[in-house]
């Protein structure tokens, strides 16, 4: 399970939501509170801690992975 | 180490509604509120919002609307509206948003003017247990 991926779509309250090529500039519902949210969520999940200036600069799914070394999710095909 | 406490006074509640005239009505004649603004658009925080007072009351009473479909509150509404966030008065507002990040809040938004408070500056911040507050500059 993408436990990435969940957060995402129980934050912008989209089930099987399509992630990762989401940045914040091609989605409109990630809007700062949603940001804000999204961080939380994640901080509480990965057991990690964002700094105040990755708040502000993370902009897209690849660099959350990246920040919380998480690989590309696996092709299913 | 003391930590610094960001000098928070009460100023309003914030309470989003479907459309601030008409949520108004309801709230003075059977609450007892009295108007203690016009309806006031705000492009910023692309909402409408309109301030409300019980008689003798410090703390106002926000209401607050979507200003249309792209608003960033319409989702909000969407979820159901209702108590949307605290409002607290500070004397700096900089330094007190430094320390409500040092107390573990997440800043939404850095302080910027905002046409409901003739100019005063605004920010908005959320803490883990999803409480909304903003702040706002003393006059």
């Amino acid at each position: 399970m993408d436990r990435l991926k969940t957060i995402f779509e129980d934050v912008f309250e989209r089930p099987d939501l399509e992630i990762e090529n989401l940045t914040r500039s091609n989605c409109p519902e990630w809007d700062s509170l949603a940001h804000v949210k999204l961080m939380i969520a994640i901080e509480e999940e990965f057991n990690s801690k964002f700094t105040i200036e990755q708040v502000s600069n993370i902009k897209s799914v690849e660099e959350l992975r990246t920040i919380l070394n998480l690989g590309p999710v696996a092709d299913p095909r | 180490m003391t930590q610094s406490t960001p000098g928070l006074r009460s100023h309003h509640i914030g309470v989003l509604v479907k459309d601030v005239a008409l949520a108004s009505k309801d709230y003075i004649a059977k609450l007892g509120y009295e108007a203690r603004s016009g309806v006031i658009h705000d492009p910023i925080q692309t909402a409408y919002v309109m301030f409300l007072a019980l008689p003798g009351d410090t703390v106002f009473l926000e209401l607050v609307a979507p200003d249309g479909p792209e608003s960033r509150l319409s989702r909000a509404l969407k979820a159901g509206g209702g108590i949307n966030h605290i409002c607290y008065e500070v004397d700096e507002i900089e330094g007190a948003v430094h320390s409500l990040r040092d107390a573990d809040f997440f800043t939404i938004q850095e302080p910027v003017a905002a046409v409901a408070f003739s100019g005063r500056r605004i920010a908005w911040l959320m803490n883990r247990d999803h409480l909304l507050i903003e702040l706002v500059e003393k006059c």
